[in-house]
């Protein structure tokens, strides 16, 4: 590898930059630590193939080192409120989430509703997804590394419940790489869906991927029943579950616990929102 | 701003990004461009801080433009001939070609990797050590360190395939 590293950077030295080009006072500034994170991304998405860009980075690095300036720290994120209408003054955790949505480059995750039609076979849904009461769906979801996913309904009073992971389930968090899963998955061999069991109009639901586990949500799974396909979210969060899932209480467990600790996402989480409209 | 500092800095970078057929040129080019620099950046008052990271910026531009312009010299096509002194002393065209070939190709095989490991193995290449990566990427040191252990070997494998090897 440094072999390699060492014939490239010889390859690449004095190469003249290309119409195109970002002007290389954007690779000082990036080895300054001066660029966002989405930013750093863009010039790495060029670097990879402009060797006159890589060169010039590699020597704004270079400079920068010798000049004796500490290394870069990191940045703070340029984080994005999302609107959610009609549900400010419920959204805590939507608002928590939503800070993390906007910046995070690294986890690739792909994740689609999928409505379960009689017979047997998947109806991938496009969004805004339209359901009605009655319909079984479930949450294709794919991640290039391993990840930590959790799906969270909310309903248009911003009342959430937490769909997966729950225990019993026979997908697990992380779930692996590189493979379709398809959530909430099996029960003792059983596959399971999400039924829609009312239509309260409008809801949302939160997908969240991290590497790291959403200790929160950890927490509250642990405290469900085997058999729940919900669990409603305590209400220093929002609680209540309306619509997808069944948030019936489980008697063995009273109330959901409050949250110890943090609970926000992990840093640099994936998170996605679907917007779905029930009807009856 | 301690200029003999920047002088030294400078010439450390010099060398070693100075291709190697440009090694005979490599302390006129570090004179030019400290010219350059005490031209550009004249430290005329005002913040201190300021004055030296305009100087190391402008280091930066002013020392890239001088490799470039030397290599373009040095390649400019028909009726113009490479510098005497540097084919003397320096040049191995059987080695720059290696170079330029392995360059190409590990360009080529870098655009097929996944992006997250592009990007990591790229700052690897440009020489970033995976905790100053993931300080610029917002991603954790570990992070970087497994996106580029994995990217390389995309990249031997790519590599492989093209008949590069070590």
């Amino acid at each position: 590898v440094t072999e390699l590293r060492s014939r490239w950077r010889e390859a690449v030295r004095g190469a003249a930059p290309a119409a195109g080009c970002p002007e290389s006072e954007r690779f000082w500034d990036a080895a300054c630590g001066s660029l966002t994170a989405r930013e750093v991304c863009e010039l790495a998405d060029h670097a990879a193939q402009c060797p006159a860009c890589a060169d010039a980075w590699a020597l704004a690095r270079e400079l920068r080192e010798g000049s004796g300036a500490a290394v870069p720290r990191m940045r703070g994120r340029s984080a994005r409120w999302l609107w959610v209408p009609g549900l400010v003054a419920a959204t805590l955790l939507v608002l928590l989430v939503a800070r993390r949505e906007t910046v995070e480059p690294g986890l690739q995750v792909t994740a689609s509703l999928i409505r379960f039609v009689p017979g047997g076979t998947e109806e991938r849904m496009p969004e805004p997804v339209s359901l009605v009461v009655g319909d079984r769906v479930g949450l294709a979801v794919e991640a290039d590394a391993p990840a930590y996913v959790y799906v969270v309904s909310i309903d248009s009073a911003g009342h959430g419940a937490l769909l997966f992971p729950l225990p019993g389930l026979e997908s697990t968090n992380p779930l692996p790489a590189a493979r379709r899963h398809l959530l909430p998955g099996r029960r003792e061999g059983r596959p399971m869906a999400w039924p829609v069991e009312t239509a309260s109009g409008r809801e949302e639901l939160l997908v969240v991927a991290a590497y790291e586990p959403w200790a929160a949500m950890e927490q509250l799974a642990a405290a469900a029943g085997r058999d729940a396909l919900a669990l409603a979210l305590p209400d220093d969060l929002g609680v209540h579950l309306r619509g997808i899932g069944d948030a019936t209480p489980d008697p063995s467990v009273p109330a959901p616990p409050r949250i110890a600790g943090p609970t926000l996402p992990p840093a640099g989480a994936w998170v996605r929102r679907v917007e779905i409209r029930t009807a009856p | 701003m301690d200029l003999e500092w920047v002088r030294r800095t400078i010439e450390s970078a010099v060398g070693r990004h100075c291709p190697r057929w440009l090694v005979a040129h490599r302390e006129d080019l570090v004179q030019t461009a400290m010219a350059r620099i005490l031209d550009r950046a004249r430290p005329g008052g005002g913040d201190a801080e300021m004055n030296a990271t305009y100087l190391w910026k402008t280091a930066h531009s002013v020392v890239l433009d001088e490799l470039r312009r030397k290599r373009w010299e040095a390649e400019r096509p028909l009726g113009s001939e490479r510098p005497a002194e540097t084919q003397a002393r320096g040049a191995d065209p059987e080695r720059e070609a290696a170079a330029r070939e392995i360059g190409r190709h590990v360009t080529d095989c870098l655009k097929t990797l996944v992006q997250p490991r592009r990007r990591a193995v790229t700052l690897h290449l440009v020489g970033y050590a995976p905790a100053e990566a993931g300080a610029l990427l917002a991603w954790s040191a570990k992070r970087v360190s497994n996106l580029v252990h994995r990217g390389l070997a995309d990249l031997r494998e790519c590599l492989g395939a093209k008949g590069v090897g070590p």
